[in-house]
């Protein structure tokens, strides 16, 4: 089975954790052999870890072994995590030593630093396509059960595209500005690997002085974001930042406003550095499209071209190409790097490759006569509250579960509920437990009170109406 | 409404705590509601209550309830 790290450089660094410590590639390659025999292969283990050292080994020992990792935020709620558990019956689960105490079915059977491995007492986990490499959950942490199933193929192929477009050589270095079971994060992870290039893990947001002092004294080359991040460098004024080494920003997660990336596209313009623009999803194991730095201004607004070993195209109603340009169409990509399937329980895991290759983005876009893409809206209900894709239909089921009505809708990075029959004091109630069930900052929420929802003929909820009052 | 009872409105707004938790003890992370996104919402929410703009090192630094108090006397504002 072929490693997707490229052991080929022992003595270059590959990974520097938050404690300032340099791990080369050597090291690690015996830190994650060493772990090799805690792992069989076709199996499950989870990993709700963070942007750390044991994290990284027990991910790259679990998929060097053929096991097969589910990902899972260290910020996981307990019922959420047992929910899973109990979906996909893993037969190993990592996790911090603080967070929970398995007295059920599981047992501690080994330390790694802050982290126990615990081992199913019964010893019998799920069963798993011999083809299957790892799981990502589809939206972060939001407990919803959906996973999606990729193969080591996906992984490989898509790492080595974003290397080669990306021009990622050994002297590259990033940073983790997101979470590493969010598949643009374990991207950025992946493809570092690959190119023997390093990555500065830490946990730290952009608000903590010791982030900027890691960036400075670690040499980062360059930093990956989702329009949340760039509006956090905007109010920190980073055209005022004084970061030499840092050459290339990346930008994926969701759409950024055309005046928000002009801003951005100025300030890397006038320091010299690259600023692509990119497109994907976790179900592309996530890169799709990116666009070049040279294209950022005269294409400004778009998500550029498919990516080395890829294709896209554009679909109507009736699944016929589009070829037309100007009309637009649901975005369509196929590559090797176009995951599996998706899986809802523990008997999905043995199925095979539902997608073979071709993925419906549920996008809708636009094509130009220079064959670049513009994403204009979306065929689906749902809306990236800072990265994490939220159904808008679950939120409405969220509340058919109390009985009240109510109708999600709003803009990325807010969501808004108009709930009919509600009063002032319970409102603040449902803003607090839904900004907890789906695991967005409560800022990011408004609810608010009709009397009655606007309705099509058709009984269904005028959304459209309901986005121009609010 | 004195600047300390602006002050202690942002966070009591931006962050749905009482006031009785506002002290040297209330940090960055503390809360699950101060994360990244509830840093942006209160340095902008102060920015506007005081009619002032801030520089990068004092967002960055920003990390306490009692700090702000500090780095507000920077911008003459007095708690």
């Amino acid at each position: 089975m072929p490693s997707f790290v490229n052991w080929s450089n022992p003595l270059c660094n590959a990974l520097i954790t938050d404690a300032g410590e340099e791990v080369t590639y050597g090291q690690l390659q015996n830190d994650v052999f060493s772990l090799l025999h805690l792992f069989k292969n076709g199996e499950l283990i989870f990993i709700v870890g963070k942007n750390d050292l044991t994290t990284v080994q027990v991910y790259l020992a679990a998929i060097e072994a053929g096991a097969v990792p589910l990902l899972l935020g260290g910020d996981i709620s307990s019922i959420n995590l047992f929910s899973f558990i109990d979906l996909y019956n893993p037969s190993k689960i990592l996790i911090n030593k603080n967070k929970v105490n398995f007295s059920n079915g599981y047992k501690s059977s080994f330390e790694i630093d802050d982290y126990f491995l615990y081992s199913k007492k019964d010893g019998v986990g799920a069963d798993l396509n011999s083809g299957l490499a790892l799981l990502l959950a589809t939206s972060g942490s939001t407990g919803s059960p959906k996973l999606v199933r990729f193969s080591l193929n996906n992984i490989i192929s898509n790492a080595d595209s974003i290397v080669e477009y990306l021009g990622i050589d050994q002297n590259e270095r990033a940073i983790t500005t997101l979470p590493f079971n969010y598949s643009y994060g374990m991207s950025v992870l992946n493809s570092h690997l690959r190119a023997g290039a390093s990555i500065v893990l830490t946990e730290r947001t952009f608000f903590d002085p010791s982030f900027w002092r890691s960036v400075k004294t670690n040499g980062v080359t360059s930093m990956a974001g989702v329009p949340f991040n760039y509006e956090m460098l905007l109010k920190l004024r980073f055209e005022r930042m004084d970061l030499p080494q840092l050459r290339t920003l990346t930008q994926a997660g969701g759409k950024m406003s055309v005046a928000q990336t002009q801003r951005v596209v100025e300030i890397c313009k006038a320091k010299g550095m690259r600023f692509y623009t990119m497109y994907g999803q976790t179900e592309a194991s996530p890169r799709m499209a990116f666009l070049s730095p040279e294209f950022t201004e005269a294409k400004i607004g778009s998500i550029g071209r498919a990516i080395p070993g890829g294709r896209l195209w554009l679909e109507d109603d009736q699944g016929a190409v589009i070829s037309s340009h100007s009309q637009i169409g649901e975005l369509v990509y196929s590559g090797p790097n176009v995951a599996l399937g998706y899986a809802l329980n523990q008997e999905d895991l043995m199925r095979g490759d539902d997608w073979c290759g071709v993925l419906h983005t549920g996008d809708l876009a636009r094509e130009d006569e220079e064959g670049f893409f513009f994403i204009e809206g979306r065929k689906q209900r749902f809306l990236k509250i800072f990265g994490v894709r939220i159904s808008l239909d679950a939120v409405e089921s969220w509340f058919a579960e109390k009985e009240i009505v109510a109708a999600a809708h709003g803009r990325d990075d807010h969501l808004m509920v108009s709930i009919e029959c509600l009063d002032n004091a319970q409102l603040e109630v449902e803003v607090k437990a839904l900004a907890n069930a789906m695991q967005i900052h409560p800022s990011a929420l408004t609810i608010s009170i009709v009397e009655s929802l606007p309705r099509l003929n058709s009984g269904k909820v005028d959304y459209p109406c309901l986005n121009k009052t609010h | 409404m004195s600047n300390k009872e602006k002050y202690i409105k942002v966070f009591v707004d931006c962050f749905s705590v009482t006031e009785d938790v506002l002290n040297e003890n209330f940090t960055y992370q503390c809360v699950a509601a101060w994360d990244s996104v509830g840093h942006m919402g209160m340095i902008a929410a102060l920015e506007d209550a005081f009619g002032i703009m801030m520089e990068t090192e004092d967002i960055i630094d920003f990390g306490s309830y009692t700090i702000g108090i500090e780095t507000l006397k920077k911008y003459g504002v007095k708690i």
